[in-house]
């Protein structure tokens, strides 16, 4: 056969779609299809490929499949298979060379590819925000199609901002602006710029999307305003974007470029070839084991839930006092009251329709209209999102935050309560207990791909009661594995399911192991479900459905406490609490403050809103004054913006202090400097080092400017040039303040690279910095184009930290020829430097001194906020310290207690960090003091602190204090932050009043377990495996010098896996 | 490890752990204490942790570096280093499946019987002998394959489990993969006293002895360089450290030693240098010194090589799978196409010379009719 017989055939399977390119041998693209596969790839591929030979009968071809879905239908057709990117890659290069960056969406994902000298891929992995499935569902809320959403978003005159992190919460934002009468004209564009603000913030992370910019994929070929809003918001020059024709079948071509090479089949062949892929089966839908075997095991399981159920009374007949507890979730409102054994006397359930406080004075009037006379409320309390607002508004007696009303709640159930899962309809919350304390809390803020609403929204698709479709998944026999993607992608999944004959039953007792699987690995993280030990209690409203209460028993392999007032807990909880402090205020004349139902009529709320001026966040404030006189401001990120309406006093702020500390110079001016301007970031170590280095410098006869403080722009400016996604982002901030120093003119950079560190504990076993701190400026000088440049000079040499010998090094390097400095100079400005460096490390000392004392002397409380030196930058630790003494209690750093404590050694870990060191003097001195606690900041990614958290955490928890560790990135989240720390606060509460018991003694030290020389005859000693083909070798080597060694050639997964644990 | 423990293979009260400690400012050296710990979580709390390291942390009295085990692990890491070689080579090209692996199995027994007892001449044969032995194994000279290097974080460049058998996802991508020498690790860790003395005055004696080390390891290295050179399969020959100091100076001080500090870039470009120009560049998560070393030096280093093909590739066991995948593939198919771009120069040059030859030929048969 002649070479013009041969067709190059690429077919791209994508999530929804499968596309197919034939190409002659000109490589013109003669024949074309595009069809929806709905979920069955196989058929639809093997119809594509049918047609191809009804088309072609004469002809040979050579094939390849790339996409999503292709991998599996490769294998059994016996053809190439080729990665998407590598697909795109090859049609870029050849219909659109002069692309920079690819922002391709498709059915179920999303990609940004940057065409640099290395490609790169961004995609989504698991959450569909952003997709073309996003847009399916918006568009039916619409009751329209993304095309219809197409043509309303031409006319549009408003944004709305709508939440783009989630189908599920973008849901929740559409709906009240559908309610609100919003044009649907704005809806729709708002729903795309959701879908752009997902894209540029989700997938490309910060990095940014600028030169060319091709649009593919399906959507942004068909919606012509989604491409509209891309280009807006990221300024696009028209020139600079590239719509392909047929941008739907791009990587369809690709791969018909790319098979190019491969060996041509026969159309006979690829018959065969079809017949091969048509018979195969795929193993995908396994069903899952039920979730009950039989009739008596859902009995049993009916009767031990029974078992947890709070005593009711009947309210109407009742005398006596009673308390209250109220629950302002985001969405609903929960109301209890309680006698004074605990027994329910009264509940109210219901949503809050976007307005907390209305919603709770609703239900409050109704409780007053139910209440007998001989009923007296004697407490109430609040809990929840609303919380604060509520109790200004309605002088509710106490507030607390929501994990202790919760875990109040659910101790009254299981009183040794290991962990508390709350799933509710969007929000999920889980709280891992230890020795009776608040450990840690997780909380959905971006996800809500384990809530309860898929559930009903999906039974309601079906016309089904929710109670029916409960039903029916207890008695399924073969539940349908729909996987642990985000919700919004098993639409599809289901459809497949019905097609192969699932019942209603399967599909729903299907998704109720989903949205448990989501639950724990998306949202609580959970690898191991051992961790969450053997009492765990289960609420929310979506723990109401015994099918989603028993996938979760089934899945973590448990019996799981589901108390009956699943729904109210927090309220419960919180009227409990009400109860308790009012029997430990023995005052019988009390009479809860709340207001009556004649004050809530009277009660008048005026919202204003305003923004905060007082730092260059400008937050937006609503403020709310009330007629009984309170004000109540919400809005703002820390207690400034609060500051409007309520004067905390000033508690002492050592990380405030510090700052202030380590970088107030005032620099030479420019006429007495006579060796120029240099320029330091105010970066890593420099929040250690800054005063010796300044004063060094100053006194050699430069004038030093610092660069500007860290914020977001800094780590913006800097973007470009960060080589790794994943270092810390501390380090990445750096490349802003390199950026900030050349743009203020400065030609002379001094940032030197400092393997060592001072030796501050004669014990300790060495005094190394943190890898990154020792040589981030190498990576600076490798990768900021701007140091390169001729007429800037970065000194960046290793040096050493002790003045001797860096007066050496000085005199010796090269880098410092031209300045001839004099011995003489050096050491007088070395000497000066030493000193002023001790100054401040004394100063800081003192100030920790004077600190411990004036919370003793003032009853106060305090939170030594422990890290590393460069955490106390305000962009790094997004403001902690203020939000800590918002919280009424003072705060301390690590440096300015650490001298006062000696660490017992030897402690497990090697100890050869100087910073680390610290960190462990510091855990010991909150130890032995009640009225202090220790909170650990953690940059996200750092691989040595991994070390530090779990030792710290023994030597806290060797003196029964709680550990509370905070991973801080880029991300300015303060919301679970903040409910840490009010947990923690909490737990000092609840031991200072237990004080009486006996005190934990801190044995942390460790033994080590020692190899003696006798157990050398008869002990088998075990190696790791490291690299198979040396060690291989090295066990026998080892062995014939008399060790029994045995090298563990099986230690496999398990094993890397465990390395991981410590690696995070 | 703890899995071994808890398998009920091994009496507990007889067993003991042995783990490597670098004894630098990476927190490798830290992964004794994370044993212990998880030693202690599991109930183990009295199985003694060994820390086998040669700067002299955590002295156990039942374990001893003698000058006959040290000799023997320096013969272990040649014999490792060189069956390694042969094998990645040979296994690429060979006309009989399997042979290589045949072989390579033959020789493993073989070196560990050596490695029991051997005098100094028989351990120098027998490095002739493996060089010998594989030279017999017929290659298939037809076929072209990008050559890959791998380098990275010490543990998960060899560790298979680590790395999820990236050697083996090139070799079947349609590479010839390198694999480093264990010994340039070696001899990497015995320059760090030596540079600190040079740049932060430290200890002066011992960078005299750091010294002397790297001298008795060139020595013993000797007959390696030797029979390598010898063969026709063009083997990467071991490391000169000196040579790669003096590189790598260029990119960023040698005062970078945490972790596998300078030497990770210095392997990259002796990589580039001996025509290699394909790398993948492995990093655990969370690693930090590769954030400096690895990934931080990549740019400067495609200025001044550009025909390097770098990809970094984060392993970490939670990260997904098809993002390693995809980067591996993507660096083959532009490792591939830039084969066939230079074979096709070179075919092209050839062409031409064969031409002009032919040529020449015709006219000189055109004189001579």
């Amino acid at each position: 056969m002649s070479e013009n017989n041969i067709l190059h055939v690429g077919l791209d399977v994508g999530s929804t779609t499968v596309k197919i390119v034939v190409m002659d041998n000109n490589l013109n693209t003669i024949y074309k299809d595009y069809q929806r596969h709905f979920s069955d790839t196989k058929n639809t591929v093997c119809k594509s490929l049918e047609n191809l030979i009804k088309q072609f009968p004469n002809y040979m071809f050579t094939i390849a499949l790339t996409g999503s879905g292709a991998m599996s239908a490769s294998k059994f057709l016996g053809v190439n298979f080729i990665q998407e990117v590598v697909s795109c890659k090859r049609a870029v290069e050849k219909y659109i060379p002069k692309t920079d960056v690819v922002i391709e969406l498709g059915g179920e994902d999303a990609k940004i590819i940057y065409f640099d000298k290395s490609i790169e891929q961004r995609m989504n992995g698991t959450c569909a925000g952003g997709t073309g499935a996003f847009l399916d569902q918006m568009a039916s809320l619409l009751h329209t199609d993304t095309a219809g959403l197409n043509e309303l978003a031409k006319n549009y005159t408003t944004i709305y901002p709508i939440a783009s992190r989630c189908g599920v919460f973008a849901k929740t934002d559409v709906q009240p602006l559908i309610n609100e009468g919003a044009a649907k004209e704005d809806i729709a564009v708002s729903i795309f710029q959701a879908v752009v603000n997902q894209t540029i913030s989700g997938l490309a992370c910060g990095r940014p999307i600028r030169g060319n910019v091709a649009f593919l994929g399906g959507p942004l070929n068909y919606l012509s305003e989604l491409r509209k809003r891309f280009v807006e918001t990221l300024g696009l020059k028209p020139e600079e974007v590239i719509v392909p024709e047929e941008a739907h079948l791009l990587v369809a071509k690709g791969a018909a470029l790319d098979s190019l090479d491969s060996t041509p089949v026969t159309a006979e062949e690829l018959k065969q070839k079809i017949e091969n892929l048509r018979n195969s089966h795929d193993n995908t839908t396994v069903p899952l084991e039920p979730l009950f075997k039989n009739k008596e095991e859902y009995e049993q399981f009916k009767e031990r839930h029974k078992k947890a159920t709070v005593p009711k009374k009947d309210l109407s007949t009742y005398k006596g006092d009673c308390y209250l507890g109220i629950d302002a979730g985001s969405t609903t409102t929960k109301l209890v009251l309680i006698d004074n054994e605990g027994n329910l006397l009264y509940s109210l359930y219901g949503s809050n329709e976007g307005n907390p406080l209305q919603s709770v004075m609703k239900m409050l009037k109704e409780l007053y209209s139910k209440m007998p006379k001989d009923a007296k409320l004697r407490f109430s309390g609040v809990t929840g999102y609303g919380e604060s607002l509520i109790q200004t508004a309605l002088n509710v007696d106490l507030n607390e935050i929501e994990t202790i009303a919760h875990f109040t709640a659910a101790k009254k159930f299981e009183p040794d309560v290991t962990a508390i899962i709350d799933i509710g309809g969007q929000d999920m919350k889980y709280i891992k207990m230890k020795n009776g304390a608040i450990d840690n809390i997780m909380l959905n803020e971006a996800c809500s791909s384990g809530c309860g609403s898929f559930i009903e929204t999906f039974a309601k698709s079906l016309n089904l009661e929710i109670s029916e479709f409960v039903k029916e998944a207890l008695e399924s026999k073969r539940p349908v594995d729909l996987g642990s993607r985000c919700t919004v992608f098993m639409n599809s999944k289901i459809k497949q399911a019905q097609k192969e004959g699932y019942s209603v039953g399967d599909i729903s007792s299907g998704l109720s192991y989903s949205v448990i699987k989501n639950a724990i690995q998306k949202v609580m993280k959970v690898r191991d479900v051992n961790t969450l030990g053997d009492h765990i209690v289960v609420q929310g409203g979506t723990f109401y459905n015994d099918a989603i209460l028993r996938a979760f028993e089934k899945i973590v392999g448990k019996n799981v406490v589901r108390p009956d007032i699943s729904g109210l807990m927090g309220a419960y909880g919180m009227a409990l609490l009400a109860k308790e402090q009012f029997e430990a205020n023995l005052d019988m004349e009390y009479y809860s403050k709340i207001l009556k139902a004649d004050e809530l009529d009277k009660l008048e709320i005026k919202v204003t809103f305003a923004r905060c001026n007082n730092c260059e966040n400008h937050c937006k404030l609503t403020i709310n004054k009330f007629s009984n006189g309170a004000t109540h401001v919400s809005g703002n990120r820390c207690e400034r913006g609060a500051g409007i309406a309520t004067n905390k006093k000033n508690l002492p702020n050592l990380v405030q202090y510090k700052y202030q500390r380590i970088f107030d110079y005032t620099p030479l001016e420019e006429s007495e400097a006579k060796r120029g301007t240099i320029g330091i970031p105010r970066v890593l170590n420099m929040y250690e080092d800054y005063p010796f280095w300044f004063t060094f410098l100053t006194n050699l006869g430069f004038r030093v400017i610092i660069s500007d403080k860290s914020t977001r722009k800094t780590y913006e400016d800097g973007m470009e040039s960060m080589p790794s996604e994943s270092v810390c982002y501390p380090a990445k901030l750096s490349h802003g303040h390199i950026e900030n120093l050349l743009k203020k003119g400065i030609k002379t950079i001094f940032y030197p690279c400092m393997p060592y560190s001072r030796k501050e504990y004669e014990k300790a076993d060495n005094h190394y910095n943190c890898p990154i701190v020792i040589s981030y400026s190498e990576v600076l000088k490798n990768n900021v184009e701007g140091l390169k440049s001729k007429d800037v000079k970065f000194l960046n040499p290793f040096l050493p930290f002790d003045s001797k010998n860096l007066v050496k090094k000085m005199l010796e390097l090269p880098e410092f020829k031209e300045y001839n400095f004099t011995k003489k100079e050096l050491e007088i400005a070395a000497k000066k430097a030493e000193e002023e460096y001790q100054n401040c490390k004394n100063d800081i000392k003192t100030k920790g001194t004077e600190t411990v004392k004036y919370i003793e002397e003032n009853n106060l409380r305090g939170i030594v906020l422990a890290g590393r030196p460069y955490h106390i930058d305000p962009e790094i630790n997004h403001g902690i310290d203020t939000l800590i003494t918002s919280l009424g209690l003072c705060v301390l750093t690590e440096d300015s207690v650490a001298d006062k404590a000696e660490v017992k050694r030897p402690i497990r870990v090697v100890d050869q960090w100087v910073f680390h060191a610290r960190l462990y003097a510091a855990a010991e001195f909150v130890g032995k003091h009640d009225n202090l606690e220790l909170v650990q900041l953690n940059s996200f990614g750092c691989g040595v602190d991994a070390v530090t958290t779990d030792q710290v955490e023994e030597i806290l928890s060797s003196y029964d204090k709680m550990y509370t560790l905070i991973k801080i990135d880029e991300v300015n989240n303060l919301g679970a932050v903040r409910i840490r720390i009010r947990s923690l606060l909490a737990s000092m509460n609840k031991r200072i009043k237990q004080k009486e018991d006996e005190k934990a003694n801190g044995n942390y030290e460790i033994n080590k377990k020692i190899f003696t020389k006798d157990m050398r005859k008869d002990y088998t000693i075990l190696i790791p495996q490291m690299a198979p083909i040396h060690f291989e070798l090295l066990e026998a080597a080892v062995k014939t010098c008399g060790y029994n060694v045995k090298l563990l050639r099986e230690c496999t997964r398990e094993y890397s896996r465990n390395r991981s644990k410590i690696c995070k | 490890m703890i899995e071994a423990l808890q398998s009920g293979e091994y009496d507990l009260n007889k067993t003991a752990l042995i783990m490597s400690q670098t004894g630098g400012g990476c927190r490798a050296t830290n992964y004794i204490g994370f044993i212990r710990k998880a030693l202690k979580d599991a109930g183990f709390e009295n199985i003694p942790v060994i820390s086998f390291n040669v700067v002299g942390m955590e002295k156990m009295p039942g374990f001893k570096l003698t000058p006959e085990l040290l000799e023997k692990l320096v013969k272990c890491i040649i014999y490792g280093d060189l069956l390694q070689k042969m094998l990645t080579k040979n296994r690429a090209y060979e006309k009989n499946k399997g042979e290589t692996k045949k072989l390579f199995d033959t020789w493993m027994e073989k070196c560990k019987k050596l490695l029991e007892k051997s005098t100094s001449k028989e351990f120098k044969q027998s490095i002739y002998d493996i060089v010998n032995d594989f030279e017999k194994i017929e290659l298939d000279t037809s076929i072209k394959k990008p050559k890959v290097g791998i380098v990275g974080e010490v543990l998960i460049k060899y560790h298979p489990f680590g790395n999820n058998f990236v050697a083996d996802l090139l070799e079947k991508e349609g590479a010839e993969v390198i694999l480093p020498d264990f010994m340039g690790f070696v001899k990497f860790m015995a320059t760090h006293k030596i540079t600190f003395n040079k740049l932060l005055n430290t200890n002066k004696t011992s960078s005299k002895i750091s010294k002397l080390a790297i001298k008795l390891i060139d020595i013993l290295e000797k007959d390696l360089k030797i029979a390598l050179s010898e063969s026709k399969k063009n083997y990467l020959p071991p490391c000169d450290i000196w040579h790669l100091e003096d590189k790598v100076k260029d990119v960023l001080s040698i005062g970078n030693q945490t972790g596998e500090g300078w030497f990770l870039t210095a392997e990259m470009i002796e990589y580039i240098e001996h025509d290699i120009p394909n790398i993948v560049c492995v990093q655990p998560f969370a690693c930090l010194p590769n954030h400096v070393v690895g990934k931080g030096v990549i740019k400067t280093i495609r200025e001044k090589y550009p025909e390097a093909n770098i990809s970094p590739v984060d392993y970490d066991p939670g990260a997904s799978e098809a993002n390693q995948t995809n980067r591996i593939k993507l660096l083959m198919t532009v490792a591939k196409d830039n084969l066939r771009t230079k074979e096709n120069e070179k075919k092209a040059i050839d062409k031409e010379n064969m031409t002009s030859k032919e040529n020449k030929e015709n006219t000189f048969s055109k004189i001579e009719t």
